[in-house]
């Protein structure tokens, strides 16, 4: 544990100090853009390194302890780092006093606004991932089952099991992975996506500072989306959806800083907010692929956004002068920029070359059907892009406002997930904003390409709004506006906003307390267990009782076999400290009993365990008749099966 | 009357509008998750008070 604590302090140490290098190459000048930067760049490195770690079979605490000591020394070594690194404390002291002008900059109310949703909100994130393991269906069922695997592992590899989404892009997972390693525990996993929460929040402040939203309802409007039920459920639920969003908002914030920059032209730096665009846009290529779907939108706002600047603006002249700057200026340096673009081409297509090179298409297991064609073929449910889903999404989404079809929970359940303030203060301020507000008009364009493009091959479901969980962001760049508008000039609608938006915010952070489904009495039962046996097997909120059956049973140097269906969960039977190890056992009812223990003894498995709801009903069916009628295969207990002893 | 007038009258009264469409299955939800509080914390009162 405390070895555990050292190395993960020296490689975070050593992450930190690799992030202020390239952070400082990029030389941004806006103090929000930097902050967005700071934070992209160092989900960017960590995830970079964790792969490169996990890819040669070295994520384990010391290699990784080690690896951050050679960066820190390498950057210590080399004169243009250790300068880099000499101007921190100075940056930091800047940093503080610029911070504390811009809390002084806040009006009193904000200040406390702010300070009670920074306390709430930090207590509600530390209970949560102290008090609960990860439940999330996804979660269970690909993303942590990866994350258990490599860590068990020492190694980012793929593994035999009947859950082919293990390959879908991974990025998420890896970061995630660095988050469990150090410990060789998932007690704070939940936590790997506090770093998409905050960059979330920065992305929208730059994003309407770059609009031209003054610091008070820039900063009401990035505290609205950040209290967004639907992000703040998907945050700690160890799921990439948050992640996508982070980078989709940070992409945007970069295009409007990047189209409002009103210095004269000569006077703009823009290399490296090019370069933290191909960055982010990789990173994000190599989390999930609907990034290439809501980037159409983004695509919307940079060409609709230059044609209204006129001749003031030219994406063109932009790339030129970024060419200039690192060819001719050298700032950035071409070794730098080529360094992070091959590392971001890395991580962002590693995942997608992988599948194409192993199994034909690059989006395994997703076939892509066009209206019915198929043009790649997977295993799973296709992305089948036509106009009758983008009808049948618009049908849902029409009958999922006003969240009245039940509670926001984690995958929005027949909900939109927006909660209080985007449905009572967003929708009419983006109506205000289409009629006064030009930029407005131009997000809300772009917002809306992005939901449509996500509709057309999105799979109606009820869960289909977790991948929108950007999109209330509208919500909070258009209320912002309306508010600056209008508030600044008339008094009593000044008060009544501050109110509602109060008054909405406070009630979308109590509506995700509990994530809207875990009883008092289940957070009850996992308080009374030492953090360290906070099973996710242990947490009965979608757990069948067969999994922590098996677990109170099952040894941890024993080799359990499990025998689930392409859906089902595999995450819980690691255990949280990653110690069960487990094997796939492939069984027909085509075939023998004799086979099962075949099967199983092939796979050095002590012990079978199947699930209902996660194992095929004909498959549990013939497991249990092959242990009534007296085969191989005995039954230890529910779900649970071992090889007779004289086998 | 002017526009700088009627914005904020408008935008206050879609809120309004909003609030009472949205609030009232949202109500209900909290209801249950104060009930399973007090449930919890209270038990007794919760059977004998509330019919839990």
């Amino acid at each position: 544990m405390i070895a555990g604590l050292a190395a993960w302090l020296v490689n975070g140490l050593a992450l930190l100090g690799l992030t202020v290098v390239v952070q400082r190459r990029l030389r941004l000048d806006r103090p929000s853009l930097i902050a967005v930067s700071w934070v992209v760049l160092w989900i960017f490195l960590t995830t970079g390194l964790t792969f490169a770690m996990g890819m040669v079979g070295l994520l384990r605490p010391l290699p990784l302890a080690v690896c951050g000591m050679v960066v820190l020394a390498i950057l210590l070594a080399v004169p243009s780092t250790r300068r880099d690194l000499a101007v921190v404390p100075a940056q930091l002291r800047l940093a503080w006093s610029l911070g504390a002008a811009w809390w002084r900059s806040l009006p009193r109310w904000l200040q406390w606004l702010t300070g009670l949703i920074v306390l709430a909100s930090t207590l509600r994130f530390a209970f949560l991932i102290w008090a609960l393991p990860p439940f999330v269906w996804d979660s269970l069922t690909y993303h942590l089952t990866n994350v258990a695997h490599w860590v068990q592992a020492g190694r980012i590899e793929l593994f035999e099991t009947p859950m082919q989404r293990i390959y879908t892009p991974a990025n998420y997972e890896v970061l995630a992975a660095w988050f469990a390693v150090f410990l060789h525990h998932d007690v704070v996993v939940e936590a790997a996506g506090l770093p998409a929460y905050l960059l979330a929040i920065l992305a929208v402040y730059a994003g309407g500072r770059s609009l031209g939203i003054r610091r008070t309802w820039a900063w009401l409007g990035a505290l609205a989306y950040g209290l967004t039920p639907a992000l703040l459920l998907a945050v700690t639920g160890t799921k990439n959806d948050p992640h996508i969003a982070a980078y989709y908002l940070t992409l945007l914030a970069v295009i409007l800083d990047l189209l409002h920059d009103v210095r004269p032209e000569a006077s703009r730096r823009v290399a490296g907010r090019l370069l933290l665009l191909c960055v982010v846009f990789l990173l994000a290529l190599g989390t999930k692929a609907y990034i290439l779907h809501i980037s159409a939108g983004l695509v919307v706002v940079a060409i609709a956004g230059a044609w209204q600047q006129r001749e003031r603006f030219s994406w063109g002249r932009v790339a030129r002068a970024g060419w200039r700057e690192v060819w001719q200026e050298r700032s950035p340096a071409p070794v730098w920029v080529a360094g992070l673009l091959i590392v971001g081409i890395v991580v962002g297509g590693y995942w997608n070359t992988r599948n194409l090179l192993l199994q034909g298409n690059p989006f395994y297991p997703y076939g892509v059907r066009v209206e019915g064609e198929t043009v790649l073929t997977g295993r799973d449910k296709p992305y089948d892009l036509s106009l009758s889903r983008l009808s049948r999404n618009l049908e849902d989404l029409a009958d999922r406002l006003g969240d009245k079809r039940g509670r926001i929970a984690p995958d929005l359940p027949e909900t939109t997930g927006w909660g209080w303030y985007a449905h009572i203060i967003g929708i009419p301020t983006l109506i205000w904003a289409l009629w006064r507000w030009p930029s407005g008009r131009l997000l809300a364009a772009g917002f809306a390409v992005s939901l449509l493009a996500l509709f057309l091959s999105d799979r109606p479901s009820p869960y289909s709004m977790r991948y929108a969980i950007w999109f209330p962001a509208l919500f909070a760049f258009t209320s912002a506006m309306a508010y600056q508008a209008n508030a600044e000039r008339t008094r009593w609608f000044r008060w009544v906003a501050i109110i509602a938006a109060t008054v909405c915010l406070g009630l979308d952070f109590i509506a995700v307390l509990n994530y809207g489904r875990i009883s008092p009495d289940r957070f009850e039962k996992m308080l009374d267990l030492p953090a360290s046996e906070r099973d996710a097997a242990k947490l009965a909120v979608n757990m069948p009782r067969e999994y922590e059956l098996a677990l109170s049973i099952v040894p941890r140097d024993a080799v359990l076999g499990y025998h689930t269906h392409v859906d089902g969960f595999i995450y819980p039977l690691y255990r949280a400290d990653f110690s069960q190890h487990l094997v796939y056992v492939p069984f027909s009812i085509d075939g023998t009993c004799g086979d099962v223990a075949e099967a199983m003894r092939q796979r050095g498995a002590d012990f079978l365990f199947v699930a209902p709801g996660h194992t095929l009903e004909p498959d549990l069916s013939f497991i249990r008749c092959c242990a009534d009628l007296g085969s191989a295969v005995l039954l230890r207990a529910d779900g649970l099966y071992t090889l007779r002893p004289d086998e | 009357m002017s526009r700088s007038r009627i914005e904020p009258l408008l935008l206050a009264t879609g809120f309004l509008a909003m609030a009472i469409w949205y609030a009232r299955p949202q109500i209900v939800y909290s209801l249950v998750f104060v009930y399973q509080l007090v449930e919890l914390a209270m038990p007794e009162f919760a059977a004998r008070v509330l019919g839990g």
